[in-house]
């Protein structure tokens, strides 16, 4: 054993600076791949993530729609990524785990990649990886699918293309001219926040790659790189005609809404997230009940305290190094765009608070806070000119190295804490009981294949929202033809809020007056018209109940429409799913079939409940 | 300006200044300019003042002079937990002029005045006579966190003395530390007698000397440090005493205090030191909310249902055109940080500037404590913290903290200056540091201009319900053109007098200044009421007749001289009573009903007569005493309205 360690401590000694840093970098990207790991493999899938399950079982996953529009987005890589786990196998979480984590690896890769292109193997790069590997920001992301398949190929290829982008701007290689671009097609393959690359791109070559004053650097930057913005331009003209053809648009933002969005994200949400905040988080009482989602909800005290502490560093910074500025100005445009993007695409739709209050929109801000943090602390290799230590010294400051790590400590901890609040209700079976849903439907409709009506699943499934992705049919379509939904039968049941199979009723009055045949009510014996209580133009379920003397059919028919429905013998319900609006309901038994209709009823299914005591 | 008229002014401004200015000696030309801003401050604070008018606490002081309550006993009460002997002095000088704001404004402008020459003098003492001195002194002037004692009297006999007391034995004590005579020491324990006299709050005026004399008389190892202070040992045992006599004085007085909750704790001191206090240091709020535009969406924001709003949220809403300090969360976010960047720009340049941090900052602490116990666990934290009103000494005690920084303390043991290698070698350009001063002022004055307005609204019911009504009152009293009005004494509106402060919530006391003009009273004839807008309408007893039709044809009952009449019975509650009669000539009769047994006059014909009942009864003795014989048609019992409402 001491041999091991000797050999290892002689091995680490010989081992150059450079090398010290990428294994140190090995390591730590292993710790968070670990950490989040952890965070997947308890989770499972959530809201839109059964949209696309849906569409990937029933073959809709075909190569138009990954170019259709999902929400806001287009996201055909995204798509692609759902369909490569839906053809796994049936809610295969396994399979997105496994993605996911592919996904992440790749993802820090690029960063990794990045900072070592921007600073080389030093070990101040460090702790800007650190930085993007360990803060909270990125992490809602990873236990979500869906955000997922958007956000962390965005990621990868945003931090890649960087990297891309500043060989080309140092050596002009081509073939680094053609990865960038590709690179930034992927981004914005993958998600619409890709659009923001550019900003990055630009503001990376006129701040560190060209000469000159203010006015000069541009006009430099533009003439001298013109090869790469051409390629960038004709990729993001492609991608916004394709855009702006597809997606349907969200109409013109409020300003009001949108600069309190601005205000609310940047000042709350983003600024203690940089320190490993929020710490703190809530469900903001959001629609849909009770979800696994949190919001930012720090503190005021620790919002301020936060601001003071990014301010007096910043404040250090600047004092302290020569072109600091920079990264801060490069930042603050980055974090300022994707916010106002964020008020633009999202706020109008779901509210100031929980647009800028959720802090999965910023997740790509990892890096650009870990780019950021490189760029104003160390130089960057080959540029014009970056970050130096001012001479003749400004601020003559000697913080112990202590401080500094104890700094680092602290926020280590608190980012731990806050991905650990963050992952809990994923983790959570009440939170989300999808799982345990899902288990208990397949298995109630393995043990007995019976036909079920096409309803909504519950809430706590798939809120209201994701029509018609809620219905059975589509959100339980990976389970195959176990599921056959009807829309007429016989005492039907249905999948209660447990996934268990319920009959099926409609809590509400009769819509019929009692028949004027006493013992009978309606005594049907051939096509009869009954009134019942006006019924509106909407997608309802008509149930009669009926005592047949004779197993038979009759048809139905009501507002848009009319079907034949069979007739067992005995007391029984007949379902009907109806459309149009109607004040009467038409019976028309076949030949030899008489029943007495004992009352009807128009309106929504529901698990009938109690019926645990009668079976 | 044309070159026509330029060319004057520019000639006068060149003579002032090489004449006059050049010539006089720096000292005369620092006195001229201090009062010079004093002089300003006071013109614009004396603006604030004289559009105000009373409100809420102030009612009660003159209503306790009119009606004669102020013995010297009153002197002493305590007044919704402060102890303010000086404060109540101050209302018996000019309670006597009843609700004649110019009189009450003269006070406050002159309690003022005593304020600024105060914290001139302090400065002048304490640094001497020197340019620097304007620096503070004009914070001091400037800053809106004590705009409250220029447009609300309560809150100026309070905390106008007790800066004048804190100004007063700071400059002494620094004095007596600095020269050793005992009667330095003497002057000091006055001030501070002046101070507790009239503001809690002045009880820090002794920790805050006691610092003073820690941080810049003392030095060394903790050791030498207390041999050093044992030595004014004649000082620290006559503010003992004051010390401990105030607090037993206090004590002695208190009732029990309001219930309060822990969990406003934490909200009590962020949004104190961060929302008020840092915003205020430099020229805040900007922006204000008014009390009586509902405090709900502070409430809402905050996870901590406030004690009082569990009982009736109606209290919580008093007619006041109080502002909270309602600065958005970006602007606090940047006061922070400018405050913290000037804070670090000071350490990195200069030595021994930030000692006054050892007294500031545990100030601001234990007065946002302070708050939280004494206002904030009951009202809410999103309420009380956003008051300036609480805050207003931190402004005086930081023109002296401010002071420190940019000069020495005469006679002190430890002197700021530049440090030999700064830390930080940037010198902000001038333009910034004006630019900033500038900044700070123009945030000030219309941060206090924000403020006053609402004050000096006489006919808005929104900002100021309690002017509004009173006005109308006012108005109402002098169109009757009566000598003397007559109305039953029932309780205000709850926005115009809150069941808290009863009785006072009833035109008795209330208004009780306004006699001769208004009466209130329990028992009368034709009484009239005033309703929710301070007008004067005729009363109504509300219900139908409790007592049956009477059997005297054509008079109902007849009282001659003596008649019982049943009534339905009554519960025991207070009530009002209205008997409707014909009367064959003046007199007076005695009603008894239940525990009321009242002398009531009656007039020749057809009136009505009002009296307060108590008690449970269900017959009413009517005595004539005058032999007048008197027809009553209807008794009514309940509660009594304006007879416009009643159609």
């Amino acid at each position: 054993m001491s041999r091991l360690t000797g050999r290892l401590r002689r091995t680490w000694a010989a081992l150059s600076t450079g090398e010290r840093v990428v294994l140190a970098a090995w390591a730590m990207i292993a710790a968070q791949l670990v950490l989040r790991g952890w965070a997947v493999a308890g989770s499972w899938f959530y809201a839109d993530d059964f949209i696309f399950l849906g569409k990937v079982a029933r073959g809709e996953a075909t190569t138009e729609w990954l170019f259709e529009p999902h929400n806001i987005h287009l996201m055909p890589l995204g798509l692609w990524l759902t369909k490569l786990v839906g053809s796994v196998g049936a809610f295969s979480w396994g399979a997105a785990a496994v993605e996911i984590l592919v996904l992440q690896l790749l993802a820090s890769l690029a960063c990794w990649w990045m900072l070592r292109t921007f600073f080389g193997d030093r070990p101040g790069v460090l702790v800007p990886l650190g930085a993007f590997l360990f803060l909270p920001m990125s992490f809602p992301t990873v236990v979500w699918w869906a955000a997922v398949v958007n956000q962390l190929p965005h990621q990868a290829a945003l931090y890649a293309c960087l990297a891309a982008h500043v060989i080309y701007l140092r050596e002009r290689r081509r073939w680094a001219l053609v990865m960038a671009t590709v690179l930034f097609a992927l981004a914005l393959g993958s998600y619409t926040k890709g659009l923001l690359v550019p900003v990055l791109l630009v503001l990376v070559a006129v701040l560190y790659f060209a000469e000159g004053g203010l006015l000069r650097r541009p006009w430099r930057a533009l003439v001298g790189y013109w090869q790469a913005w051409t390629a960038y331009g004709v990729v993001a003209a492609g991608y916004l005609a394709v855009y702006l053809t597809t997606v349907p648009g969200t109409g013109r933002p409020d300003p009001k809404v949108l600069a309190e969005t601005v205000d609310l994200s940047l000042t709350t949400s983003l600024a203690p997230s940089i320190l490993g905040g929020p710490w703190v988080w809530s469900s903001l009482n959001q629609v849909g009940g009770v979800g696994p989602r949190l919001f930012v909800d720090t503190p005021t005290s620790l919002v301020a305290l936060s601001w003071l502490v990014l301010g007096m560093l910043a404040l250090v910074v600047v004092l302290r190094r020569r072109r600091a500025w920079f990264a801060l100005l490069v930042l603050a445009v980055y974090a300022l765009a994707s916010a106002v993007l964020v008020g633009a695409g999202r706020a109008g739709d779901f509210g100031v608070a929980s647009a800028s209050l959720e802090l999965r929109y910023f997740a790509d801000l990892s890096g650009v806070v870990a780019l950021c943090l490189g760029l104003a602390t160390l130089p960057v290799r080959g540029a014009v000119g970056s970050s130096e230590p001012r001479t003749p010294v400004v601020l003559d400051l000697h913080v112990e190295r202590r401080w500094v790590a104890a700094g680092l400590a602290v926020v280590l901890a608190g980012s731990l804490w806050s991905s650990w609040t963050y992952a809990r209700p994923w983790h959570d079976a009440v939170q989300m009981p999808q799982e345990q849903w899902v288990a208990n439907a397949s298995e109630a409709l393995t043990e007995e294949p019976v036909d079920i009506p096409d309803t909504t699943v519950p809430d706590t499934v798939l809120w209201g929202a994701g029509f018609p992705g809620n219905l059975v049919s589509r959100l339980l379509s990976p389970l195959g033809d176990r599921v056959r939904v009807v829309d007429s039968g016989t005492d039907l049941r249905m999948l209660d809020a447990e996934g268990h199979l319920r009959p099926a009723a409609i809590a509400d009055l009769p819509r019929t007056k009692p028949g004027p045949d006493g013992q009978c009510g309606y005594s049907i014996t051939e096509s009869t018209e009954i009134e019942i209580v006006p019924v509106l133009d909407f997608d309802f379920w008509l149930t009669i109940s009926y005592l047949a003397g004779q197993d038979g059919r009759m048809t139905v028919s009501a507002g848009r429409t009319e079907v034949e429905v069979p007739v067992e013998r005995g007391l029984h319900t007949a379902y009907v799913r109806t459309q149009g609006a109607y004040d009467s309901v038409t019976i028309t038994p076949d030949e030899g079939t008489t029943l007495c209709v004992d009352n009807m009823n128009v309106g929504f299914l529901t698990p009938l409940a109690g019926s645990e005591e009668e079976q | 300006m044309s070159a026509v008229t330029d060319a004057p002014v520019r000639r006068l401004a060149g003579r002032v200044r090489d004449g006059a200015l050049r010539r006089w000696p720096r000292g005369r030309v620092v006195t001229a300019v201090a009062l010079t801003l004093i002089a300003a401050h006071l013109l614009f604070r004396g603006w604030m003042t004289a559009g105000s008018w009373f409100m809420w606490d102030d009612y009660i002081f003159i209503g306790q002079v009119t009606l004669g309550m102020d013995d010297f006993g009153w002197l002493f009460h305590s007044h919704f937990s402060l102890f303010m002997p000086v404060s109540f002095l101050l209302v018996k000088s000019v309670a006597w002029a009843g609700l004649d704001w110019p009189v009450v404004a003269t006070q406050m402008i002159v309690l003022q005045a005593l304020a600024a020459l105060a914290c001139w003098w302090m400065l002048r003492v304490v640094f001497g006579n020197r340019a620097r001195i304007l620096v503070p002194l004009a914070f001091y002037l400037v800053t809106p966190m004590t705009v409250a004692s220029s447009v609300w009297w309560s809150v100026a006999i309070n905390q106008l003395p007790h800066h004048v007391a804190l100004f007063g034995a700071i400059a002494a004590h620094v004095t007596y530390a600095r020269t050793g005579r005992v009667r330095w020491a003497i002057v000091a324990t006055l001030f501070v007698v002046l101070g507790v006299g009239s503001y809690l709050k002045a009880a820090l005026i002794v920790p805050v000397l006691l610092g003073i004399s820690v941080v810049w008389f003392t030095r060394g190892p903790w050791r030498t440090r207390l041999r050093t202070l044992a030595a004014s040992w004649p000082a620290w045992l006559m503010y003992a005493a004051v010390t401990i006599g105030y607090a037993v004085a206090w004590w002695s007085v208190q009732t029990g205090a309001a219930p309060r909750q822990r969990c406003e704790l934490p909200s009590a001191m962020s949004t104190s030191v961060l929302d008020t206090v840092v915003t205020g240091v430099l020229g805040g709020p900007w922006s204000w909310r008014l009390w009586t535009g509902g405090i709900d969406p502070f409430v809402a924001a905050s996870d901590c249902v406030p004690q009082v709003y569990r009982g009736s949220p109606d209290l919580v809403v008093g007619g006041a055109p109080q502002s909270l300090t309602d600065a958005p969360l970006l602007l606090v976010l940047v006061a922070t940080l400018v405050l913290a960047a000037m804070v670090f720009y000071v350490w990195g340049r200069r030595h021994d500037a930030l000692r006054a941090a050892w007294i500031l900052v545990p100030y601001v602490l234990v007065s946002a404590l302070l708050v939280y116990a004494g206002r904030a666990g009951t009202f809410g934290s999103q309420v009380s913290a956003r008051e300036v009103r609480y805050f207003s000494d931190v402004a005086a005690l930081l023109a002296f903290g401010l002071g420190t920084v940019i000069m020495p303390i005469r006679g002190a043991l430890h002197r700021p200056g530049p440090r030999a290698d700064p830390y930080l070698r940037l010198r902000l350009p001038r333009p910034v540091l004006v630019g900033l001063a500038g900044a700070v002022v123009v945030g000030s004055v219309g941060s206090s201009v924000a403020y006053t307005l609402p004050w000096h609204d006489r006919w808005d019911s929104t900002a100021f319900p309690e002017r509004t009504f009173v006005n109308n009152l006012l108005d109402d009293l002098d169109r009757r053109d009566e000598r003397s009005t007559s109305v039953v004494d029932v309780p205000l509106p709850p926005v115009i007098g809150n069941p808290v402060i009863a009785p006072f919530n009833r035109p008795s006391h209330k208004m009780a200044s306004l006699a001769p003009r208004l009466k209130a009273v329990s028992a009368g004839t034709d009484l009239g009421i005033i309703d929710d807008d301070g007008r004067i309408q005729l009363a109504r007893v509300t219900g139908g007749s409790r007592a049956e039709p009477g059997p005297v044809e054509g008079c109902g009952y007849l009282v001659n001289p003596e008649e019982t009449i049943d009534v339905s019975p009554v519960l025991d509650l207070p009530f009002w009573m209205q008997v409707d009669y014909l009367s064959s000539m003046d007199g007076t009769v005695v009603v008894t009903a239940g525990d009321t047994s009242v002398r009531v006059p009656v007039e020749e014909g057809l009136h009505s007569m009002f009296l307060a009942t108590e008690g449970t009864f269900s017959e009413v003795t009517i005595r004539s005493e005058t032999g007048a014989a008197v027809c009553v048609d209807t008794i009514r019992v309940g509660d009594v309205e304006p007879v416009e409402d009643a159609r």
